[in-house]
């Protein structure tokens, strides 16, 4: 049975938009360079999903791309 | 009797391609597998691959780029190369597979990827800040995963 979500008497860490499973048993936890560089999961999402459309045969690269640019809009909000 | 028991657990899978931020049942743009039954998945998860059989333990691991490979009932199999996502293995052996891109293998061209995977190398190599360089890191990974995959 695993338990998801925060560790009781652990430190609350600040908030990842992103899944940080929380797995049994653990005796160190593993955290990814791309973590500890900074970048969050959804960042490294989309980079491994740009690689993906990108290595796509011409006939499926166009729709992949289109559809991929139709469901997410990205807005950096100006900060006060 | 136990030959019952066996039969009574199965995987069913649905692996939907996540494209939006909404709940991910309605917003897959393509789904490979909607309650199927089947006999073995194997993913690629950021802690290591592994092979999801009926009376899987219940678990949530996260995707990393690779190949995941459903074997059907009949023995045949399918092989959909995905970006990254997640896996769900529920206690009723059900397991829900959404990905940011989930493509079958036959739709990735080695080409592309052998020439994107140098291209990422080269901007590793440019690269100051621990981001950027992590952010090249992860790109060359992926290219990397998508070579292998191809050869």
């Amino acid at each position: 049975m695993i338990t998801l979500g925060e560790k009781p008497g652990v430190p609350h860490r600040r908030h990842h938009a992103d899944i940080q499973p929380v797995l049994e048993a653990t005796t160190s936890k593993m955290v990814a360079y791309w973590r500890q560089a900074g970048l969050s999961y959804i960042r490294f999402s989309a980079i491994c999903a740009n690689a993906v459309r990108a290595a796509l045969k011409p006939q499926f690269k166009t729709e992949a791309i289109k559809a991929a640019e139709a469901s997410v809009k990205v807005l950096k909000p100006k900060t006060a | 009797n136990f030959s019952d028991m066996m039969a009574a657990r199965f995987l069913r899978l649905a692996l939907p391609v996540l494209r939006q931020s909404r709940s991910y049942s309605e917003a897959a743009s393509k789904v490979f597998f909607k309650e199927a039954n089947v006999k073995q998945v194997d993913v690629p998860t950021l802690t290591g691959a592994f092979g999801i059989l009926p009376a899987h333990v219940p678990t949530l691991q996260v995707l990393r780029p690779g190949v995941v490979t459903v074997f059907n009932d009949d023995g045949s199999s399918a092989k959909y190369f995905v970006s990254s996502g997640s896996v769900t293995v529920n206690a009723d052996s059900s397991v829900q597979l959404p990905a940011e891109e989930a493509v079958p293998l036959d739709q990735l061209d080695i080409a592309a990827a052998k020439a994107n995977l140098e291209k990422a190398q080269s901007e590793l190599a440019g690269t100051c800040d621990e981001a950027a360089r992590a952010e090249a890191q992860v790109s060359i990974e992926a290219n990397e995963a998508i070579v292998k995959a191809l050869e």
